[in-house]
């Protein structure tokens, strides 16, 4: 049966935090990001989207696992000055039956998205502003847990000229349905 | 010692409140169990009757979903799966969506309704909260096919493929669209890399099934098989250099072994990868090479050679590998041996579910006992012998040359595949006397907070670039990662064991002896290290001295309740006491102070998140389980060993009890 579990290869798309000391596990996920539009005008806001790739056979908890003593997947962004994240949006996570526990887990598997919106400030200047994103997660298979580790990226977002007009790109990710 | 094993099931993770779980769970899982489909049907029904309000009626409709599509039944299929989706929040539904309309596609029933599942579970996959495009797209591709429309699934397919270019299910679907989208030479060499990849017996028939319709002629038809086949190997062997293309090489020989074709170079393939082994080369990588050394070496007929090549990695195959298990029932069957075969394809069945595994061991099965009555319970006594057995004692057949092994674990008490290793590692110490074994674990934070952690314990396992847990490490120098549930456990026990004996006959590096005095609450190690060690390496060196509970009762998140030669804190810190190993020899003195230790271990308890120990600074904390405050002085011992920093390798290891002395109070 096709179920969400499956997942490709995975490809270490980004380094690990400098420092978070726990390299391991890197290989099995992978982080990128994407924006709703080219740019955000001044006062106006924009979508964007994390993409995370989970390997296949691994899973990371979800943004609510079942126990508390499980770590979270979290998104934590670092927006300049200017910039504002808000309306983070963590997808619900399938629940899996591991072989070495009775209890479901609440996972990630294959691809997810976490979506969130940026607002630029109605005095922001115009230009590109990098906006680093944090991405904390905590892999296990069927016979390994790994430590928790992160993943950063940081997105370019441009902060528009006055009169210019946005750009919808990525509309696979962000069509109208998405609006809801 | 053997440990406690408690599971504990995570009803709060169910939602349902405690009182009221009791009776609806009880009666849930009972009907879950229920082992004839059509009785289970009814026992689901009557569950849901008889609990209306109980959370658990999402499951059971779910699981009336499969039971029905099982049989075949279109209208109750898609009733119990629309009574599934009323019980689930819309925005939950996606992978419900996903996993309906496979299901369907795959049993070729309720097909209007699996691809409107299928677009469902797509648009909430591109615009709504979740993202599992991948998977969601391969469904909805199948669908297409399975409704006739193989064009618009072949385009999906390619848009689903990406990042899972190297899945053996999604490139044996695309296979399938462009057979019958009459490119059949495209299918034959797509279905050739999913089976390349790991495809089932299912593709290896359909990929001789077309070729059977691209050539009449037999001799045409061979020459295309063999094409097909070096052509796929070639491409995978190319890119590839090093471990890596000795691994693909083993793994191309018994996919030229498969389908016969040019045997000799597939032996010269996996050949290569087998005398490429040496005494410390993983134990997962000695078993695969030989296995598919016997394949080869099977399909050239030599059934017998190829049956004690496996025979002699038996003890070593993990119940993961199910293609071992599969290759061994398959020549005991060759040889008339289906008893032996039925042996084999259990073990394969204990912890993963294949159905060409299944179906060879329910032929087999009905072979010999003329129903498959019975076959689920005696695997499952199979399962529990991976479980519950001896470990035996051991017998050096001589006397050693006096090297004193040590294995260190790594495991978490929140770990559930550490269940294996904690259990095997309890064996481990049945088994060795400690004049040949000495054995210590470390807790670390993985997967969740452990409050037998320490932050030597953690510095160790960086240290050791730790893959994560579970991890023994075997005198610094091999490493087995991996567990998995108990059921594995004698797997482990066997791979731990073929480590330790590898180095328990080698001459010590050095030699050791120590002392342990206490005083009041004073612990005191004198060592005496390097003269007279018949295998002396002189240089640098570090002394390591770990004071060991040997018993703490704490039930962690994966149920094992108690866990041996716990390291509570290491004489000195991590870096231990550095030396010269020489002829001469040394003397050193280290000591600690019992009042020092329970005073950290209680620091560490109330700040976790402020100790090096804790991985991530960014990591919440939500408490702790209830655990020990503190170190049980009765049940002390002091492990000391002799390490080299540069290799990691242990020269020697010693062991004493620490002796009962006065409290300081």
């Amino acid at each position: 049966m096709r179920t969400i579990a499956a997942a490709g290869i995975a490809v270490i798309l980004l380094a690990p935090l400098p420092g978070s000391g726990q390299p391991q596990g890197r290989e099995h996920v992978a982080l990128s990001a994407k924006l709703s539009q080219d740019g955000v005008q001044r006062g106006g806001v924009m979508r964007g989207a994390l993409i995370v790739t989970v390997g296949s056979g691994w899973h990371i908890n979800s943004a609510s696992p079942a126990d508390d003593n499980l770590i979270a997947t979290a998104a934590s962004f670092s927006p300049p000055s200017g910039l504002a994240v808000a309306q983070v949006r963590y997808p619900g996570g399938s629940e899996k039956k591991c072989t070495f526990s009775d209890a479901p887990l609440s996972v990630y598997e294959g691809t997810v998205i976490i979506r969130f919106s940026i607002t630029a400030s109605a005095g922001t200047a115009a230009g590109d502003y990098p906006l680093p994103v944090d991405v904390s997660y905590q892999a296990c298979n069927n016979d390994i847990c790994l430590a928790p580790a992160s993943l950063r990226v940081v997105i370019p977002v441009r902060v528009l000229s006055e009169g210019a007009v946005p750009v919808p790109v990525n509309d696979e990710l962000f069509n109208r349905s998405s609006e809801k | 010692m053997r440990r406690a094993l408690i599971f504990m099931p995570c009803l709060l993770a169910l939602g349902v409140t405690h009182a009221s779980a009791q009776s609806d769970t009880a009666a849930f899982r009972s009907a879950l169990a229920v082992q004839q489909t059509q009785e289970r049907i009814t026992a689901l029904s009557r569950f849901v009757g008889e609990f209306p309000q109980s959370t658990f009626r999402a499951g059971a409709y779910n699981a009336l979903f499969a039971l029905y599509v099982t049989q075949g039944d279109e209208p109750r299929a898609l009733d119990a799966a629309t009574r599934y989706l009323s019980l689930v929040p819309p925005g939950a539904r996606m992978n419900s969506y996903n996993q309906f309309a496979y299901a369907l596609a795959e049993k070729n029933i309720g097909l209007d309704s699996a691809l409107v599942y299928a677009e469902l579970a797509e648009s909430m996959a591109k615009g709504g909260g979740t993202g599992t495009l991948g998977p969601i797209l391969d469904t909805h591709a199948y669908v297409l096919y399975r409704k006739g429309n193989a064009a618009a699934a072949e385009k999906l397919q390619d848009e689903a493929m990406i990042g899972h270019a190297d899945d053996a299910e999604y490139v044996g679907h695309l296979a399938l669209y462009q057979e019958m989208n009459g490119k059949r030479r495209d299918a034959l060499s797509t279905i050739a890399r999913a089976i390349y990849l790991g495809g089932d017996r299912e593709m290896e028939s359909r990929f001789l099934e077309w070729l059977a319709r691209e050539e009449k002629g037999e001799k045409a038809r061979d020459a295309l098989k063999q094409s097909i086949v070096l052509q796929t190997v070639h491409a995978a062997l190319d890119t590839l250099s090093g471990a890596a293309a000795l691994a693909a090489k083993s793994n191309a020989a018994a996919f030229m072994a498969r389908f016969s074709v040019d045997l000799p170079e597939a032996q010269k393939y996996a050949d290569a990868a087998v005398q490429s082994l040496s005494k410390n080369s993983p134990i997962e990588d000695a078993v695969t090479f030989r296995q598919n050394l016997a394949l080869v070496t099977a399909a050239r007929g030599n059934v017998n050679q190829a049956l004690e090549m496996l025979r002699s990695i038996e003890d070593f195959a993990s119940p993961w590998s199910t293609d071992f298990w599969t290759a061994l029932g398959g020549i005991y069957r060759r040889l008339g041996e289906p008893d032996k075969a039925i042996a084999a394809y259990m073990n394969g069945l204990t912890l993963l579910n294949p159905k060409d595994l299944r179906d060879s061991l329910e032929s087999v099965y009905m072979s010999v006992h003329g129903t498959t009555t019975g076959l689920d319970a005696d695997l499952e006594r199979v399962k529990e012998a991976g479980a519950t057995f001896d470990p035996g004692r051991y017998s050096p057949g001589g006397a050693g040359a006096g090297k004193v092994v040590l294995a260190e674990l790594f495991t978490g008490a929140e770990c559930g595949p550490c269940v294996a290793a904690d259990m095997a590692f309890d064996a481990l110490a049945e088994y060795f006397p400690r004049t040949d074994l000495l054995m210590l674990e470390y807790h670390v934070h993985i997967p969740g907070p452990d409050p037998l952690t320490t932050d030597d314990s953690w510095s160790r396992y960086q240290m050791y670039r730790g893959g994560g847990t579970p991890t023994v490490v075997i005198d610094g120098r091999e490493s087995i990662v991996g567990g998995g549930p108990r059921y594995v456990a004698r797997n482990r026990f066997t791979l731990y064991r073929y480590a330790v004996q590898k180095y328990a006959g080698e001459a010590p590096g050095t030699n050791l002896a120590i002392d342990v005095v206490r005083q009041h609450d004073s612990i005191s190690v004198t060592a005496r290290v390097g003269k007279g060690g018949e295998g002396l390496k002189p240089g640098p060196c570090v002394l390591h001295v770990a004071l060991v509970q040997r018993s703490v009762d704490y039930t962690g998140g994966n149920g094992i309740s108690r866990h041996a030669m716990v390291v509570r804190k290491l004489f000195g810190g991590p870096g231990g006491t550095p030396l010269t190993i020489s002829p001469g020899g040394q003397t050193l003195r280290v000591a600690l102070d019992m009042a020092e230790v329970d005073a950290g271990i209680r620091e560490l308890l109330r700040d976790p998140k402020g100790r090096p120990s804790w991985p991530g600074p960014k990591r919440p904390f939500n408490g702790w389980r209830p655990h020990p405050e503190s170190v049980d002085r009765a049940n002390l011992s002091v492990v000391a060993w002799i390490q080299d920093p540069a290799t990691r390798e242990i020269l020697q290891s010693a062991f004493q009890d620490v002796p009962p002395g006065m409290r300081a109070d």
